[in-house]
């Protein structure tokens, strides 16, 4: 089958690492990578503990998947208490640095405890040991990556790591493999700093087996040609995501200004066209697209920034390339802050992937920070002298790089916008969920990612829903709460496969996961096992989050959303209905009227 | 009459050689005559009208089986969508 049944357990606090067996009962109640994490996460820890805390664990878990030749199949997750949101944290990523743990002979690592001095952890298939890496510390992701490879005399090496965001625990500092993939959400790369962990470097040469050959290869081939030929899948290959620039732009969902707004009037200049035309001089932000391991969809933009702007003139380090916009940075490092400077927005992102940051609440930390600049409760007192006015790409550019350092203002903005506006007297203004800040849907526009925000997990987020298609069908709520609820479900399963979510619109239906699973893992795994699985996990999920405290209440939208009627668009004088969907998700759900899960929810799914 | 048309993502590759578009991956405006439904502006660039695309006129949404029978009219903003998500 494809686990190799082993678990790399690392002590910290003791300088240990000991092999030990996945519990194979547990992996099949909860499939792998996010539902099996947080089984363990769940048994293993307090989850009143402090995210930042040595008692808070880290888990670095691949899925059945990963590793094998399954199309996207190199996802891993990091599971743990997130810092950012005081919920569960469970943040995917790609590149191949997933499958190279499982080409090692590991299914999880789960890191406990905290080192007395900084250390990385070094894996040569069942070889692990943790070094020093006090001549790391302070230093940038793209500095240490290499330098790591180099120090082993091993380019084939691939290493997961922090940037000095992380080591400063910047609420929403993320893991880096590959130099530009992250673990992004959640500040899974703060519990990773307080731990004082600064890489994980890993060499595998084992290969992953799975249970029936023939069957599992007749599964891929399937699965492969429903991607070949899907018009969602051509799309991303040839665009990636930032197309919907111009779907948001135009329908009205785009989160412009802090939300204040939900069309930009400067979207033309940060979508796919901007990106893939070539600009005044002559210089062409994007260069071509990229692949995670074993992907057949290559949604990755790999793009370099004008030498000439300003933001990197006499900066040639950054003239190179590196992972450019996607949808969401371009919405968070331009719409939001009402910056149309598609190298600014770059540059900013650049910032993310040397020092470690989730663009997605960089972003929306700064445009929150430009909204209390604008009504006044920051002055250039606070900023140092900076002009946060909205639209200002130098102060854009200026604020991400002092973030990911730790300086002067950019501590503020690593607080978050959460604490940020709270700080500042204004905390109204963060357009956060649980603390976490909003993806690149404004939930006026679309209701049913207003409550796939409000429902979430972990905190706001665009990849723990599907709501698309019907949101910009209808903005009528009826039948939001069953097709959110129905979507996390089906997503819940999808990342805990070692899957890729955005196989999801590009042709791949339940009976293609299912049949793939179902192989490489020896049989029994039905669509439906794998839809009530997911159910299964989004209920663990939610079980977590009640134990570290909280409640029906964390279920809910900023007062703007829920108040102030959308500017302009398609949904034009309407508020997020989400007091009217909530109540029939919970239902639905097999909730209480207060978000608790009823006893019969709990057997129906074992988690009782 | 005269509306822009901007096509979102992959639409683009299945415009023909012949497409009357200036710039396909941007935003363009063309002259229709008459009184043109948004399926004709789809059958006046190239694109077949019964796919599974949707349009948005002036940020409304129009579902793929009423692209025929939608009237246009003069000054529309019309972007064509194919299936998508975000990310």
């Amino acid at each position: 089958m494809s686990w190799h049944g082993k678990i790399l357990r690392v002590d910290l606090s003791a300088g240990t690492c000991t092999s030990e067996d996945l519990n194979m009962e547990w992996a099949e109640a909860y499939l792998g990578q996010r539902g099996l994490a947080t089984k363990y996460l769940l048994e293993e820890m307090d989850p009143k503990a402090d995210a930042l805390g040595p008692d808070n664990k880290l888990i670095i878990a691949t899925g059945p998947l990963t590793g094998t030749n399954a199309s996207t199949g190199g996802r891993w997750s990091a599971v743990t208490k997130g810092p950012l949101t005081g919920a569960i944290a469970c943040s995917n990523s790609g590149g191949q640095f997933g499958g190279e743990l499982k080409m090692a002979g590991w299914d999880f690592i789960i890191i406990e405890g905290r080192s007395a001095n900084p250390v990385y952890l070094h894996i040569e298939d069942e070889n692990a040991q943790l070094l020093d890496a006090s001549h790391l510390w302070g230093r940038s992701v793209w500095e240490i990556e290499p330098e790591i490879k180099n120090a082993h005399k091993d380019p084939l090496m691939r290493v997961a790591s922090i940037g000095q965001a992380g080591e400063k625990m910047v609420r929403y500092a993320c893991i880096v493999n590959d130099l530009h993939r992250a673990a992004g959400r959640s500040g899974v790369g703060a519990v990773m700093g307080s731990k004082q962990l600064k890489a994980i470097a890993v060499r595998g040469t084992k290969g992953v087996d799975v249970a029936d050959h023939k069957k599992f290869l007749a599964a891929v081939k399937e699965t492969n040609s429903a991607l070949a030929n899907s018009e969602g899948r051509m799309g991303l290959t040839r665009f990636g995501t930032i197309p919907m620039m111009d779907v948001t732009g135009s329908f009205g969902a785009l989160p412009t200004r802090n939300n204040r707004e939900v069309q930009f009037e400067g979207h033309e200049k940060i979508n796919a066209t901007a990106m893939q035309s070539p600009n005044e001089r002559g210089h062409t932000n994007f260069i071509t697209n990229g692949a995670c391991f074993g992907c057949t969809i290559g949604c990755g933009r790999i793009c370099h920034i004008d030498p000439e702007h300003f933001s990197v003139k006499d900066r040639p380090e950054y003239h190179g390339a590196s992972g450019g916009l996607e949808y969401e940075t371009a919405y968070a490092l331009g719409a939001a802050c009402g910056v149309d400077d598609i190298d600014a927005a770059t540059f900013a992102g650049f910032m993310c992937n040397e020092y470690g940051m989730d663009p997605i609440s960089l972003g929306g930390t700064i445009a929150a920070a430009m909204e209390l600049y604008d009504i006044g409760a920051i002055t250039q007192e606070q900023t140092g002298g900076i002009d946060l006015s909205f639209g200002n790409a130098e102060a854009l550019c200026q604020i991400s790089e002092m973030a990911g350092k730790g300086e002067g203002f950019g501590e503020d903005i690593g607080l978050g916008s959460k604490l940020l506006c709270e700080k500042y007297g204004n905390p109204d203004l963060s357009m956060a969920v649980k603390g976490q800040e909003f993806a690149a849907y404004d939930g006026r526009g679309m209701q049913g990612m207003g409550l796939a925000y409000a429902t979430s997990n972990r905190g706001a987020c665009h990849l723990r829903a599907n709501p698309y298609a019907d949101d910009f069908g209808t903005t009528e709520p009826a039948g939001k709460p069953a097709m959110v609820k129905d979507s996390q479900d089906l997503i819940a399963a999808i990342d805990s496969t070692g899957l890729c979510v955005f196989t999801t619109h590009s042709g791949v239906e339940v009976s293609h996961y299912a049949s793939q699973v179902d192989a490489a893992l020896g049989g029994g795994w039905s669509a439906e096992r794998f839809v009530e699985t997911g159910e299964r996990i989004w209920n663990l999920e939610r079980q977590f989050n009640l134990a570290a405290g909280l409640t029906a209440a964390d279920d809910t939208l900023p007062k703007r959303i829920l108040e102030e009627p959308a500017p302009s668009g398609a949904a034009k004088g309407l508020v997020c209905k989400l007091p009217e969907m909530l109540p029939k998700y919970y239902e639905l759900r097999g909730w209480t009227d207060d978000g608790q899960i009823k006893p019969e929810t709990l057997s129906r799914l074992g988690l009782n | 009459m005269q509306v822009s048309i901007k096509l979102v993502g992959i639409l683009v590759d299945r415009l023909p050689d012949n497409h009357p578009l200036e710039n396909a991956i941007g935003t363009n405006t063309i002259e229709l005559p008459g009184q043109p439904d948004v399926a004709a502006l789809l059958t006046h660039v190239g694109l077949a009208p019964e796919s599974e695309y949707f349009a948005m006129i002036n940020g409304d949404h129009v579902p793929a089986e009423e692209l025929s029978g939608t009237a246009l009219n003069d000054g529309d903003a019309v972007v064509l969508v194919p299936p998508m998500k975000g990310g």
